[in-house]
């Protein structure tokens, strides 16, 4: 053997024995003697699946994923259909005669060891197992829930947990899984099942199970105590979470804790893509300031996957990009850690409001709402007694999916998650409602304060969700500019839809430039005929293709007032931008020639005006572009658009500033989707020469021509204050 | 110009199957390469040589033969991701290829003669280079026979910048029944390549005879090599399996900027550039096709939790 592999080998081991020391005596051991795994003597539970006698005492279940859909169809655990899951001999166990192998005709096994549950019910247990991946990784499962139907029945967990990889492997394959330490149950419900089910798995694929142990840890069961997103810390400990207003283990929220290596690869990894493979200067600059120092400190002294995974999910946020994403827990339990959204929740739908009837300034209120607590006009005043947005700026990055690239852009976001927010973080909030759009002082001013929280809470330990209202899904508009839009088809395309109002306008509502058969064409139909008054209600743009904006740029502005864009990848992993390269990229956004490899490899692509080119009939058009909640390729268009006469955005602030391609990157853990990263950045001028000194835009949304806020007064009147403003624009000589 | 690219795919309820980042394995890749195992099963047939597994370093027809060294089945340390945290390339356990993601940076296969492309099957073994870690992808095309084959090229783009730049890539043969088979001393027409897509030529990287891993009937040797010079924008790394039947399986592949690395190892064997093949210029330019998507991170993703709703007073 060589020198230096004697030297990995040792190091190696070493590592490995550190890892022994950190996990305590009382688990699973490996016999380095024998190539085999003991089963420890302490635990609650131990399984050497030998054969189906083994799994008796553990109520098992043969189990099946339904096509698509995440529920399992269950089939009765024939001691014949046990024994065609089972493996012996000593090349397929690690530890005892057999092993379990699962994969064939998709089925696995749930166990419902009511026993073994109920003795950890009051305190704290870890799951241990030992898998090998044969064509598949395995697939496990910890679920809560009150009734065996809650594991995937026609209900789904109440909480669950995954297994990571402790770090302790074989040379040949084999792997140790633990769940880490877990709660016995969270906010009294207790743990129903544990299974293991493989999913989509191609014919002659599987996975092999052995050696699974179920041992109590402790009695430090998470206490539901009353807590808020700053003292969660010191309420709930360095291992909990606060959600619903309650501590509940962050094991059911951000999963195990990765060991500590895996902690130091993981933050070495969001390190390396992000100050050496992303493209977005602005990023670039706060990842080398802040992730990478601030990602592996978090390795090094995170206890708690809150702590670890959900502080990393917030330095990737906090990288400022819409287009980069750490990855989201695919958690389908009431414990899913990141919002979801643009949803109603339950309570109703927030926007950016202008409180013109208590004092002005820009706030949060409901534009409509589900719940008849709330009411449409209602301004927020506090959340757990402070400032909305203070309370929204520290602590939405933790619990978002990505932030918008300017942080003035916020607001719109933020007002769109906001209900999903309060009613998964806050503990309470307080509203403030005007009697009418004319009458707010006196007794015509109330306060609502109402305790989320305790709401949710309830009716989660009681059971008792569901029902009521439908959820809805929450948009910037208060209004739609046409009567009856579509968002998006059958196929994804975003629609455009189109009104002739009796004034002349022609309104167009559409969300994004998802352009697939219909979209250009729609557009070119919209100002073929140069309309004088076009209203462009794009306030909830969810981006789309750059095809789509090039088309619409050459349809709606002309070489008389050029303008365009340069989109570059990053020329190297040690310098964003070495010199030449932007220069090199002349070509590429001036007609590149379908076979030029040059462009590919320094990802640079783009349009500008064409001099000489003819006038688009759309340039003749006047027209009110309106925006809201913008990224991407919404941003992309009222930025190329933005200068040319007879033409204004309105808006409440900018939008997101993101400027680039975006990719996926692989998903942090298992258990997560995918997450993201922007590869480009761009510039924008009137020509390729211009372009070279303009500034880098990522960052920096698009400002509108004219700051319009929807007004609280409105609100109650129901008038659209954006629309209103912007039509009397395009109404004007 | 443009057009968006597939959409990510749904939601799985299961782990990703194959749930990867990059990380550092080389502390488990040297130990896997120092024990060269044998007959332990990385298949799917349910018995295999007995355990403890003997151990044999299997010299290849170039190399002088290492000492053998007995050993049993071992603990190695295991890594998050499949190779080092370091890597260049983005996703060297192939999960975003499994789900279907055609981004730039994706590994992306195509036939070679016409640029189609080819779904890339994708599955781990945790016995394989990438361990749990990550996937092995299997390169045949459908209609191979043993003998002839229609070459297949996985490529898949990285960042460029200083160099030099050490690469590698774990590879395995299977005949065309997809069945493992020893490594054609002939190397069967298998490139490993670097390709400096500004300058239109590649280097190909070259089999390391004194790394091999023997698990089972499969055999795993690798394809090493260090181009020293800077790639201004991004490179390609494209693994091509030529048309001498059968079929390839690839796993773990590394690109690394040795000036990124804290302790910079300079022992890869330099590597000489050629001019690009018709073909890869062909694939090339079907990868550098792919729209690009101006979509913001994260949007879309359906609702996980319940339906949370205010109790009813």
């Amino acid at each position: 053997m060589a020198p230096e592999m004697k030297r990995a080998h040792l190091a190696a081991a070493l590592a490995v024995g550190s890892l022994l020391l950190a996990r305590g005596a009382s688990a699973s051991t490996f016999d380095a003697r024998t190539g085999t795994v003991s089963l420890s003597s302490n635990a609650l539970r131990a399984v050497s699946f030998d054969g189906p006698d083994s799994l008796k005492p553990l109520g098992a279940r043969v189990a099946t994923w339904a096509d698509g859909g995440f529920a399992l169809a269950y089939t009765p655990a024939t001691p014949e259909a046990l024994e065609a899951l089972f493996v012996r001999g000593e090349a397929n166990t690690i530890q005892g005669e057999g092993a379990l192998r699962l994969g064939k005709d998709q089925k696995g096994l749930v166990f419902f060891d009511a026993e073994t549950f109920e003795k950890v019910k009051a305190s704290r247990f870890e799951v241990t197992f030992w898998a090998r991946a044969d064509g598949t990784q395995p697939n496990f499962f910890v679920a809560y829930g009150r009734t065996d139907d809650a594991v995937y029945g026609t209900g789904i967990p109440f909480a669950q947990v995954r297994a990571l990889r402790t770090g302790k492997q074989t040379s040949d394959g084999w792997a140790e899984f633990s769940t880490g330490t877990l709660d016995g149950a969270v906010y009294g419900v207790g743990v129903r099942a544990i299974g293991f089910v493989p999913r989509r798995v191609a014919d002659g694929d599987a996975f092999l199970i052995d050696a699974l142990e179920i041992r109590k840890v402790d009695d430090a069961i998470t206490k539901p105590n009353l807590c808020t997103q700053d003292d969660v810390d010191t309420t709930c400990g360095a291992e909990g979470d606060c959600m619903y207003g309650h501590c509940v283990p962050s094991t059911v929220s951000w999963g195990p804790l990765p060991s500590a290596t895996m902690r130091r690869d993981l933050a070495e990894r969001w390190a390396h893509i992000a100050t050496r493979i992303h493209g977005d200067r602005n990023s670039i600059r706060i990842a080398k300031e802040r992730l990478e120092p601030e990602a592996m400190r978090l390795a090094k002294e995170a206890k708690s996957s809150r702590q670890f995974v959900g502080g990393l999910a917030r330095l990737v946020n906090e990288l400022r990009d819409n287009h980069t994403s750490f990855g989201s827990p695919t958690n389908f339990s009431y414990f899913s850690p990141q919002l979801d959204g643009e949803i109603s929740s339950g309570l109703g739908c927030f926007g950016v409001v202008d409180k013109d009837l208590l004092g002005g300034g820009m706030g949060y209120g409901l534009f409509q709402s589900t719940d008849a607590r709330v009411k449409a006009g209602d301004i927020l005043e506090s959340i757990d007694g402070q400032d909305p947005k203070a309370w929204v700026d520290k602590h939405y990055a933790s619990f978002a999916r990505t932030l918008p690239n300017d942080p003035r852009s916020d607001w719109g976001e933020t007002a769109n998650a906001l209900s999903s927010m309060l009613v998964a973080r806050a503990r309470t909030f307080t509203l403030t409602r005007c009697a009418s759009a004319t009458a707010c002082t006196g007794a015509d001013r109330t306060q609502i304060k109402l305790d989320v929280a305790e709401l949710v809470y309830q009716s989660i330990v009681e059971g008792k969700t569901g029902g009521g209202s439908p959820q809805v899904r929450c948009t910037a508009r208060f209004k739609n500019s046409v009567a009856n839009p579509k968002s998006q088809t059958s196929t994804g395309e975003d629609v455009v839809n189109v009104e002739a109002q009796p004034s002349g306008e022609i309104s167009v509502q559409f969300d994004g430039f998802v352009a697939e058969s219909g979209w250009e064409s729609a557009m070119a139909g919209i100002f073929k005929d140069a309309p004088a008054k076009v209203l462009m209600d794009a306030r909830q743009g969810h981006g789309g293709y750059y095809s789509a904006i090039d088309a619409l740029f050459k349809i709606m502005r002309g070489p008389s007032q050029p303008g365009g864009v340069v989109s570059v990848g990053r020329g190297g992993h040690d310098n964003p931008d070495p010199v030449g390269l932007f220069a090199k990229g002349r070509a590429c956004a001036e007609g590149r020639r379908p076979d030029d490899l040059s462009c590919f490899a320094s990802n640079i692509n783009g349009f500008f005006s064409v001099p000489g080119a003819p006038e688009p009939p759309g340039m003749a058009s006047k027209v009110a572009w309106v925006n809201s909640v913008d990224v991407s390729a919404n941003d992309f268009m009222p930025k190329l658009l933005q200068g040319r006469s007879k033409l204004r955005v309105f808006g409440p602030h900018p939008t997101s500033g993101a400027f680039g391609a975006v990719i996926s990157v692989p998903a942090p853990l298992p258990g997560f989707r995918e997450g993201s990263i922007q590869i480009q950045d761009s510039r924008f001028a009137t020509d390729y020469t211009a372009a070279q000194t303009a500034r880098w835009e990522s960052g920096h949304g698009v400002e509108p021509d004219q700051i319009v806020v929807q007004k609280q007064s409105d609100i109650l009147k129901g008038e659209d204050t954006l629309i209103n403003v912007a039509r009397a624009w395009l109404a004007a000589p | 110009m443009s057009a968006k690219s597939k959409a990510p795919t749904m939601t799985s309820l299961t782990p990703p199957t194959h749930s990867i980042l990059a990380g550092a394995q080389p502390a488990f890749l040297a130990a896997l390469t120092a024990l060269v195992l044998g007959g332990c099963g990385g298949d799917d047939s349910a018995v295999t040589l007995p355990r403890p597994a003997s151990t044999a370093v299997v010299p290849t027809a170039t190399a002088p033969a290492p000492s053998v060294v007995p050993a049993r089945r071992t603990l190695v340390e295991g890594h998050l991701g499949v190779t080092r945290a370091q890597n260049l390339l983005l996703d060297p356990g192939f999960s975003l290829t499994a789900q279907g993601e055609t981004g730039a940076g994706t590994f992306i296969a195509f036939y070679e003669s016409g640029s189609g492309e080819y779904q890339v099957p994708i599955r781990v073994d945790s016995a394989s280079p990438a361990g749990f870690a990550g996937g092995v992808a299997t390169l045949k095309e459908p209609r191979a026979t043993d003998a002839r084959s229609r070459s297949l090229q996985l490529i898949a783009s990285f960042t460029g910048g200083k160099g030099p730049f050490e690469a590698r890539v774990w590879v395995s043969s299977i005949d065309a029944a997809g069945a493992p088979r020893p490594f054609p001393e002939d190397e069967g027409g298998f490139k490993a390549s670097l390709v400096d897509a500004a300058q239109e030529n590649a280097a190909d990287l070259r089999l390391d005879p004194e790394k091999k891993l023997v698990v089972g009937n499969r055999t795993w040797v690798l394809y090493t090599g260090q181009l020293k010079k800077d790639l201004v924008g991004g490179g390609l790394m494209a693994i091509t399996t030529g048309t001498s039947g059968g079929g390839f399986e690839a796993a773990a592949p590394e690109i690394v900027a040795i000036p990124t690395l804290a302790t910079a190892l300079s022992r890869g064997r330099p590597l000489s550039t050629r001019p690009l093949t018709p073909g890869e210029r062909r694939v090339i330019g079907a990868y550098a096709a792919i729209p690009q998507r101006l979509v913001p991170a994260a949007k879309g993703v359906p609702v996980q939790r319940p339906g949370v709703r205010l109790k009813a007073r």
